[in-house]
C-alpha cells in the first residue's frame, strides 16, 4: 500500500498527477486515517504544514515544504521530523536554515510554483522522500545499458 | 586591455600524421608528447617575462592539434609554475562533464593558484560530442543546466540536492570552496543567443572567438543588451575575444607566412559525419544561424607588421568591445615551434606595450 501524504496548498495549486501516482494524497488531516503520514505544504500553506507537523508529533513521518514563505527563518532548525525544503532555481527565495534532519533540494528551471513548472521532477523527489525518508539521498537509479 | 596567451601545447610530430579526426592514437609519439609539455613550461616563462596577464588553456580531444583533453590538469600544472600570470581555464566542456566535479576541481585550482584563476564555461565544438557519446541535440540544454549547477555548488553554504533535467544529485556540499568569493571571475563562452543570455542573466562575462570583428560584435552587442535588460553593465574585462595573430617584421612577410599555411582545417571529420552534423546540430551568432561545422582553417584575424597589428587591435577593441584579447600566436598548421618564439619576441617588444593601454 502506498504511503499517505497530506498536501496543504493555496487554492489553484493542485497536487501534480505525477505525485498522486506514487503516493496516496489527502487534503484534510481527518482523511489521513490512523496510520502515520507525511505532510507537504506549498507556498503560503507551509506555515500550516509546520503547525500540523508540530501538533501531530510522532504520527508525522516527513515534512516537505515547497517554496516556503512566511515562516520564521529559524523555524526548521530544531525540527525532529525529517524535513525537505524544495526550491526552484528561477525563484529568488532564500533557503531557510536547516536543522540536523533537514534537506534542501533545488528543482532546476522552476519558479515559485515548482509543482506546476516541473511536475515530474517535483513528484520524483517528494515521493522518494515520503517513501524512503532520509535514505532518499541514496540513488536507486540503474545505469546498466545492455544487461 | 588585458593580454592572454592561448597555450595550445603544440605537438611537433616527428612523422606525418593521419589527416582525419579522430586521429589514430597509434600515430602518437610518446617522446614528442613529453617534449610538447616540456616546451609549454619554457614558453610559460617567456610569456610571463613579456608581460602577458593571462595564460589560457582549452579542452579538445582525440587530436594532436591542441594537446589538452583535460584543461584542469593543464591549468594545475601551469599554476604550479607561474608567479604572476592568471590562469584562464577556457574551459571545461560542460555538457560532457560532471558539473560537481568541475566545481570541486576549479575550487581546488583557484585555491592552489592563490586566487589567480578565471574560468570560461562552454558547450564545446560540434565534433566534441563524439568524444563522450553525447547527443548533440541535448548539448545546449546540458550546458546551461551544468553551468547553473556549477555556480550553485560554489555559492550554496548548506548541503543541497539538484533535481535537474539532465543532472540529478541528492547531496552536494563541496570542499574546498574557491578562494575568490563567491567564485572566480567566470565567463559563458560562445556567440549564441543562449550563451549570451545565460551570461547576462547570471552576471557573467562572455567570450567570443575567431570570427570577423563585425560578426563577433553582433554577439557582444546582444550580450550587452541582455545585461542592460537584467539591470547591469559589463566591464570591458568581461568580454574576451580569442583570435589567431600572425605578426612579422613587415606586412609582406606576414602575408607570405600565411600563404604557406594550409587552407584546410587540420584533422577534419569524415564527410558523412560532417554532413550528418549539419542536420543534427544547430549553432547561431546572436540568433542568426551559422554552420555547425568549421570547414576551413580558422581565420588569422590579426596579421601584419607590428604597426598594422596594433591598428587592427584598436579596431577590434572598438567594435567588439573586448577588454581581454586571448591570442594564439603560433602559425596555425605549422609544426615548427621557432616561428612562435620569434612571434612572441616581436609581439612582446613591438605590439604589447602599444595595445596595453587601449
Amino acid at each position: 500500500m502506498s504511503a499517505t501524504l497530506l498536501h496543504l496548498h493555496p487554492a489553484g495549486t493542485p497536487t501534480p498527477e505525477a505525485l498522486r501516482r506514487r503516493v496516496r494524497v489527502v487534503e484534510r488531516e481527518a482523511d489521513a486515517g490512523a496510520e502515520p503520514f507525511a505532510v507537504l505544504g506549498s507556498g503560503d500553506a507551509c506555515a500550516a504544514a509546520l503547525r500540523v507537523a508540530a501538533q501531530a508529533g510522532s504520527r508525522i513521518t516527513a515534512l516537505i515544504l515547497e517554496s516556503p514563505s512566511g515562516i520564521p527563518t529559524d523555524a526548521l532548525r530544531s525540527l525532529a521530523v525529517p524535513t525537505l525544503v524544495v526550491l526552484g532555481t528561477r525563484d529568488d527565495l532564500e533557503a531557510p536554515l536547516l536543522g540536523p534532519r533537514g534537506h534542501l533540494v533545488y528543482v532546476y528551471d522552476a519558479g515559485r510554483a515548482i509543482s506546476a513548472d516541473r511536475p515530474e521532477a517535483f513528484a520524483d523527489v517528494v515521493a522518494d522522500f515520503v517513501e524512503r525518508g532520509e535514505a532518499f539521498v541514496i540513488s536507486r537509479t540503474e545505469t546498466v545499458i545492455h544487461p | 586591455m588585458k593580454l592572454s596567451f592561448f597555450e595550445t601545447v603544440r605537438y611537433s610530430a616527428p612523422e606525418a600524421l593521419p589527416p582525419e579526426w579522430p586521429v589514430a592514437s597509434g600515430a602518437y609519439d610518446r617522446r614528442a608528447g613529453a617534449e610538447a609539455y616540456a616546451r609549454m613550461l619554457e614558453r610559460l616563462r617567456v610569456i610571463e617575462d613579456i608581460g602577458f596577464d593571462w595564460v589560457s588553456v582549452s579542452e579538445h580531444h582525440y587530436s594532436p592539434r591542441i594537446l589538452t583533453p583535460s584543461p584542469i590538469v593543464s591549468a594545475a600544472y601551469l599554476a604550479a609554475h607561474v608567479k604572476k600570470l592568471t590562469i584562464a581555464l577556457l574551459g571545461p566542456i560542460v555538457p560532457y562533464s560532471n558539473p560537481i566535479r568541475v566545481a570541486e576541481e576549479l575550487a581546488m585550482l583557484d585555491t592552489m593558484a592563490n586566487g589567480r584563476l578565471v574560468v570560461g564555461l562552454l558547450r564545446g565544438t560540434t565534433n566534441e560530442s563524439l568524444t563522450y557519446d553525447l547527443n548533440p541535440a541535448e548539448a545546449r540544454e546540458r550546458t546551461d543546466e551544468g553551468m547553473e549547477l556549477i555556480l550553485r555548488a560554489w555559492k550554496e553554504p548548506q548541503p543541497f540536492g539538484w533535481q535537474g533535467r539532465h543532472f540529478q544529485f541528492r547531496t552536494v556540499s563541496i570542499w574546498p570552496r574557491p578562494l575568490q568569493a563567491p567564485h572566480p571571475p567566470t565567463y559563458s563562452l560562445g556567440t549564441s543567443q543562449e550563451s549570451c543570455e545565460f551570461a547576462a542573466r547570471h552576471r557573467l562575462g562572455c567570450g567570443v572567438s575567431y570570427g570577423p570583428f563585425e560578426v563577433m560584435a553582433k554577439a557582444t552587442r546582444y550580450y550587452k543588451e541582455r545585461c542592460a535588460h537584467y539591470g547591469w553593465t559589463p566591464a570591458p574585462e568581461q568580454i574576451i575575444y580569442r583570435a589567431n595573430m600572425l605578426v612579422a617584421d613587415t606586412d609582406a612577410e606576414a602575408r607570405a607566412l600565411l600563404e604557406k599555411q594550409s587552407k584546410e582545417p587540420p584533422f577534419a571529420m569524415r564527410p558523412a559525419v560532417r554532413e550528418a552534423f549539419s542536420v543534427l546540430e544547430s549553432r547561431n551568432i546572436a540568433g542568426e544561424a551559422r554552420a555547425p561545422v568549421v570547414t576551413a582553417a580558422l581565420p588569422t584575424t590579426f596579421i601584419g607588421s607590428p604597426d598594422t597589428v596594433v591598428e587592427q587591435v584598436r579596431r577590434c577593441r572598438e567594435l567588439v568591445g573586448c577588454g581581454v584579447l586571448d591570442l594564439s600566436l603560433h602559425p596555425p598548421g605549422s609544426r615548427d615551434l621557432d616561428p612562435l618564439m620569434r612571434a612572441l619576441d616581436l609581439f612582446g617588444t613591438k605590439v604589447l606595450p602599444r595595445i596595453r593601454g587601449l
